[in-house]
């Protein structure tokens, strides 16, 4: 077991490393936008009889025009306070805005991420344990095509075959047409919907979107769980536990199963960030009304205070589950002391 | 995988007779053999071939009026019995048919190769040479120089990078004129594809700078920069050139990721951008989504088996 100072230690070490990860990232995207030019005269396109004191005062209001560097600190200390700007397009508070965004998209990104961690751990120690039979040649075979196929083609044809054109394909395999919405998390008038059926109507959006992601992430991992279950199997440590009687699930399960999990747990530390940045492609295929979404359609009206704040929210979390997958990093590996 | 934990006697001593002939072969000429016998990465050479070649013979199929051209709307206003109109169906005129504005499909299909590859390659150079830099110097000089390389690489590695990707090229964009569409792209690709590679590349430098002959090399004289571009980097070419290979496919994809948001270059024909362009039909003519599809699919796939073949074929463990 990890004892509790130690693990405070290396919190405290992680947390300190994820400073300058918050201030290059915040930097990049500030410098971006300055680069961007007047965000007044996008905002006063075409409204009529604009006068310069007009400017001015938009100016003054939005600190726009103090020194470059002035406007990232006052940006930063807003920050703290849990102030990221007003909307641009929405005029609302975008804290108010981006709360609700992050809770659907970490709904369906962390239903997907552990779904395909479950599956690909079977799937992969099964595929390790018959090597070259069919099914290992059949997962494999999806593993490769899940990885070079884009997840926006998942995305349709998903949509088509559970959602439009293509329905005799679940009619001619179960006997009746199964459908899925394509587009939204809830239903039009969700809010008078009573509890339980309120709970059904969300998870029912949520399938196509997470079923979309679950393929995706599980043709990454269970390439990752084979070859180190593989690898783990021609240990000397599980010949000697096989040949000292275990049952064959002990020896998988017990013994070697925490060994070939390492490089999963690596790779997901490194994928969780291009997963959560990958957002923006699915929420837009599935129009679902999380972070990624709502990031493209403030890019297509270069709506800044959302930009900052999505990414900023985002490299937070990556952060946050960075700092989680290091930890399970040492209960996993206990060789590895998080100290 | 490789099957050399199944060989059988027989097997053995035929791959100890070829040992015994592969004797005085170089190391690339051992390379080849050995990718060679990989079916699947064979498989993958050859459907790359098939790309390339398309990409290559685009050009010369338009000079000479076999293709149309593929930014020509003019067949918008054809009539039917030529095969003309808005998305209209396959045709002999048009064998694939004609996209949203008219212009012909086969012919954006094969220059839609030629962009995929264009920005695949150019974008994965760029990021080598950075790689190469970052890596390079922070795995051969190490201590504080590796310290600093090491966490800004961390930071590019924990970044949102495609958020980050999208913004940068909606900016180059307004603030560049327009025209220099797909080199913003590929820039921007270049510039956020490295730190994996320098991490490699770091580990590669580190583990052969301490090796003999470097030492015999430092003690002769000669230059640092010498040794790890004459010394170092020819035997840690081997791992660069698959990561190099993968690195291709994941660009490819994310071309299409930003051409599908149409965040890519309108006037470039690009199969991300077709994507974009069929999919508020796609219900009614899925096929329009379909064909750049499967090209992006199996123009990915070829270069994932390429590189599994490639990392089995260069690794010195494998080799019999």
């Amino acid at each position: 077991m990890i004892e509790i100072s130690r693990l405070l230690k290396f919190l405290v070490r992680r947390l300190l490393f994820s400073i300058p990860v918050f201030f290059g990232v915040t930097i990049i995207t500030w410098a971006l936008m300055y680069a961007a030019g007047d965000p007044v005269r996008l905002m006063l396109a075409g409204v009529p009889h604009i006068t310069p004191d007009v400017i001015e005062n938009l100016r003054r209001y939005y600190n726009l025009d103090r020194p470059v560097w002035e406007q990232y600190f006052y940006w930063i200390a807003n920050l703290f306070r849990g102030n990221f700007g007003v909307s641009f397009y929405y005029d609302q508070p975008v804290i108010n805005l981006i709360v609700p965004w992050a809770v659907e998209t970490l709904k369906i990104q962390l239903t997907a991420l552990a779904l395909a961690v479950i599956i690909a751990i079977f799937v992969g120690i099964y595929s390790a344990r018959h090597p070259y039979s069919i099914a290992d040649m059949g997962v494999t075979t999806f593993a490769l095509f899940g990885v070079s196929m884009p997840i926006f083609v998942w995305g349709i044809f998903s949509i088509l075959i559970f959602s439009a054109q293509w329905h005799s394909i679940s009619t001619a395999l179960f006997g009746f047409p199964i459908y899925f919405p394509a587009s939204g998390a809830h239903n039009w008038n969700y809010r008078t919907f009573p509890f339980p059926l309120y709970i059904a109507d969300a998870l029912w959006h949520m399938v196509l979107p997470t079923l979309v992601l679950t393929i995706v992430f599980m043709a990454l991992y269970v390439r990752l769980v084979r070859q180190g279950m593989r690898e783990t199997l021609q240990q000397d440590y599980v010949l000697a536990a096989r040949a000292s009687g275990l049952s064959n699930r002990k020896v998988i399960y017990k013994h070697a199963l925490r060994n070939a999990l390492i490089p999963l747990v690596t790779y997901i530390g490194l994928a969780i960030a291009t997963a959560f940045a990958g957002a923006p492609i699915t929420e837009t295929v599935f129009t679902w009304p999380g972070l990624g979404y709502y990031y493209v359609q403030a890019l297509y009206g270069l709506d800044f205070p959302i930009i900052m704040a999505v990414i900023t929210i985002l490299t937070i979390l990556i952060l946050a589950a960075n700092i989680i997958v290091d930890i399970t990093y040492g209960i996993v590996d206990p060789r590895i002391s998080v100290g | 995988m490789t099957k050399a934990e199944q060989v059988t006697d027989l097997e053995r001593r035929e791959l100890l007779e070829e040992e015994v002939e592969t004797r005085g072969a170089s190391q690339w000429q051992l390379v080849w053999r050995r990718f060679k016998k990989n079916r699947t990465a064979l498989v993958g050479a050859v459907i790359l071939l098939i790309i390339l070649f398309m990409a290559v013979s685009a050009p010369f199929l338009t000079f000479t009026g076999v293709l149309p051209d593929p930014n020509n709307t003019i067949y918008l206003i054809d009539p039917p019995e030529l095969g003309g109109g808005s998305r209209a169906l396959p045709s002999i005129f048009h064998p694939l048919g004609t996209d949203k504005l008219g212009r012909d499909v086969l012919s954006r299909i094969f220059w839609g190769a030629q962009t995929a590859l264009i920005v695949g390659i150019v974008a994965m150079l760029i990021s080598t040479l950075i790689a190469f830099a970052v890596g390079g110097l922070s795995g051969y000089f190490g201590g504080r120089v590796d310290a600093v390389l090491m966490m800004l690489t961390d930071v590019f590695l924990v970044m949102p990078v495609f958020l980050i990707m999208l913004l940068m090229i909606k900016i180059l964009t307004v603030i560049v004129v327009s025209g220099f569409g797909l080199w913003v792209v590929i820039s921007v690709l270049g510039i956020f594809g490295w730190p994996q590679m320098a991490r490699m590349i770091r580990a590669e430098f580190y583990k052969l700078k301490t090796l003999d002959y470097v030492e015999a090399a430092r003690e002769l004289g000669v230059s640092n920069r010498r040794i790890m571009l004459r010394h170092i980097l020819p035997n840690a070419l081997g791992p660069i050139i698959v990561v190099f290979t993968l690195g291709i496919a994941g660009n490819i994809l994310s071309e299409a990721g930003l051409s599908f948001l149409g965040f890519g270059d309108p006037s470039v024909p690009s199969w991300g951008w077709m994507i974009n362009m069929a999919l508020e039909i796609v219900s009614v003519q899925p096929r329009l989504v379909l064909y750049p599809a499967f090209m992006i699919f199996f123009t990915v796939l070829a270069f994932n088996l390429m590189g599994d073949g490639l990392a089995d074929a260069l690794d010195p463990r494998l080799w019999r």
